[in-house]
């Protein structure tokens, strides 16, 4: 039971609400969408890492 | 099975981190409930398979069809992902999506019990002829 990636993926969640807010502010929007659309991709490859296994488990369990 | 302490621990954590993250950033929400779901889906999984495991060897001692085990253990695996997959979807306020992903679930259930009904039929019709 690997709990880290619940907080890696809450982490990069939290960086990227506060980068939003930061270049936002600083009026500069496209960077911040930039860094909200690169945040979102790391964390769909740690999630989709985790489903693949997640599935093949399932799979090889069940006999899918 | 001491662990389901731990199990409460993680999805207690990772709730609070989604709802947290929910007034920012809504699509972190989702996604860190989808992976907390993930995290706790591998220990039951593994317990499941003992199950499943226990079920085969009751199989060859019952003397039921080896099919039928292995369809039981099929559905219940297509309805283990289907449910996952809606509830996320629901979590994500995509309650159209959800439905569609259950109704495919009970679809594909359907069609994988189907010989086991055909031949329940055949077995009665059998037995009113016999009478």
């Amino acid at each position: 039971m690997n709990i880290d990636l619940i907080f890696r993926v809450a982490g990069v969640g939290i960086v990227v609400a506060v980068l939003y807010q930061l270049l936002s502010r600083a009026g500069r929007d496209e960077q911040a969408l930039m860094v909200t659309i690169a945040g979102l991709i790391a964390v769909l490859f740690i999630i989709t890492n985790e489903i693949g296994d997640l599935f093949d488990t399932i799979k090889r369990i069940f006999g899918l | 099975m001491t662990d389901i302490f731990k199990i409460a621990g993680i999805a207690l954590s990772g709730g609070a981190l989604a709802l947290f993250l929910k007034d920012y950033r809504k699509e972190y929400a989702l996604l860190t409930a989808l992976i907390t779901a993930a995290v706790l889906l591998f220990p039951t999984a593994h317990m499941l398979s003992s199950v499943i495991g226990g079920f085969n060897s009751l199989a060859s001692i019952t003397g039921v069809k080896k099919e039928y085990i292995e369809i039981i253990g099929k559905t219940v695996g297509i309805a283990y992902i289907a449910e996952f997959a809606s509830q996320a979807l629901r979590d994500a306020e995509q309650s159209a999506i959800a439905s569609k992903v259950e109704l495919a679930g009970k679809a594909m259930i359907l069609c994988i019990t189907f010989p086991i009904i055909s031949d329940f039929l055949e077995v009665c019709i059998n037995a009113v002829n016999n009478i």
